[in-house]
């Protein structure tokens, strides 16, 4: 089989990781060719134990390595370097940033992550917890949890402490919510719906929005509430019950993502 | 407060491999529907140009 038929098809993929490890699209096509400039000159062989696909990224891997690892300095007025996101895989340093792509991004098993990195799949587990290290430190921020029932609102609490986050305050009314956020800004609001004096979480929501941009996620036992009504964006929704790695994930998804955020105040 | 039982014991710092890579995982959807469209668009031409030549050139040179 020649190279065009093993190494085509993984040519899009190819080029989605270069341009998130690199930052910018030039940057990482740059690379994606410089790599198979090397395989057809046979300067690269593609190792046969290998799947193409696995193979393909080892290659890039070796150019990259040999060369421009360390020249991550993303343009802001770059139309493709996609903002916030960008800049935050960025932070994450090169070979954690690797794992963490290879894995999370391309599907990867930390096996092929292995591989495709020369490494044993126990660093690769190094590699992804010290990019979620990172992550964590990059997101933390302070959060606003409105929510009426003492023991959920210590599960979340707890959750969010876990997480590296600073819990700003505990709101049970729609009221007090208000008031938290007039006292400090929050970098993430996590809302509960029906609150105790019959206030709605929702319109606490709307409010705060009506002030500044913050990532919202509702945690809710009725989902349809969001569904029907009209909906404030940006929002998450989780149901409770909630699993907590469900609501972990979402306030990393929410907080990655998030354009702006407010720092923990200083 | 009732403690859930035989969770695992995570550092301080930083979750569980587990742990981190649900997150990572949630955080690796997302950027998926973010590089969609360079998935979508069309691979450079010269990239497919390299490979061609470098097919032609190994079966020609036998």
């Amino acid at each position: 089989m020649g190279l065009f038929e093993r190494l085509a098809p993984h040519l899009p993929y190819m080029r989605r990781y270069a341009r998130a490890l690199t930052g910018q699209q030039a940057a990482g096509d740059a690379y994606v060719r410089a790599a198979l400039e090397a395989i057809a000159a046979g300067d690269q062989a593609l190792p046969p134990q290998l799947t193409p696909r696995v193979a393909l990224y080892q290659v890039f891997h070796a150019i990259w390595d040999g060369t421009g690892a360390q020249l991550d300095i993303v343009n802001d007025d770059d139309p493709s370097t996609n903002g916030e996101p960008t800049r935050r895989l960025m932070r994450i340093p090169p070979r954690s940033r690797q794992a963490f792509l290879l894995t999370a991004l391309e599907g990867f098993s930390p096996a092929e992550a292995g591989q495709i990195l020369d490494v044993s799949s126990s660093e690769v587990e190094i590699l992804i917890s010290e990019a979620q290290a990172e992550i964590d430190a990059e997101l933390a921020t302070s959060v606003l949890i409105i929510e009426d029932e003492p023991v959920i609102a210590a599960d979340i609490e707890a959750l969010v402490r876990e997480l590296g986050h600073e819990v700003l305050d505990i709101a049970a009314t729609r009221t007090e919510a208000l008031e938290a956020v007039a006292r400090q800004t929050p970098g993430l609001v996590l809302a509960d719906i029906q609150l105790a004096d019959g206030s709605s979480g929702i319109d606490a929501v709307k409010d705060i929005l009506g002030k500044f941009d913050v990532p919202v996620i509702f945690i809710t036992a009725f989902p349809e509430r969001l569904l029907t009504g009209e909906r404030p964006e940006p929002t998450f929704l989780i149901t409770k019950p909630f699993q907590p790695e469900t609501v972990k994930a979402a306030i990393g998804q929410a907080l990655f993502f998030h354009p702006a955020r407010a720092k923990v105040a200083a | 407060m009732i403690d859930q039982a035989e969770r695992p014991k995570k550092s301080p710092k930083g979750a569980s491999p587990e742990d981190a890579r649900l997150r990572q995982q949630a955080i690796g959807a997302k950027l998926r529907q973010m590089f969609d469209e360079v998935v979508n668009e069309p691979v450079p031409g010269d990239f497919l140009a390299i490979l061609k030549r470098a097919d032609e050139k190994s079966s020609g040179g036998r």
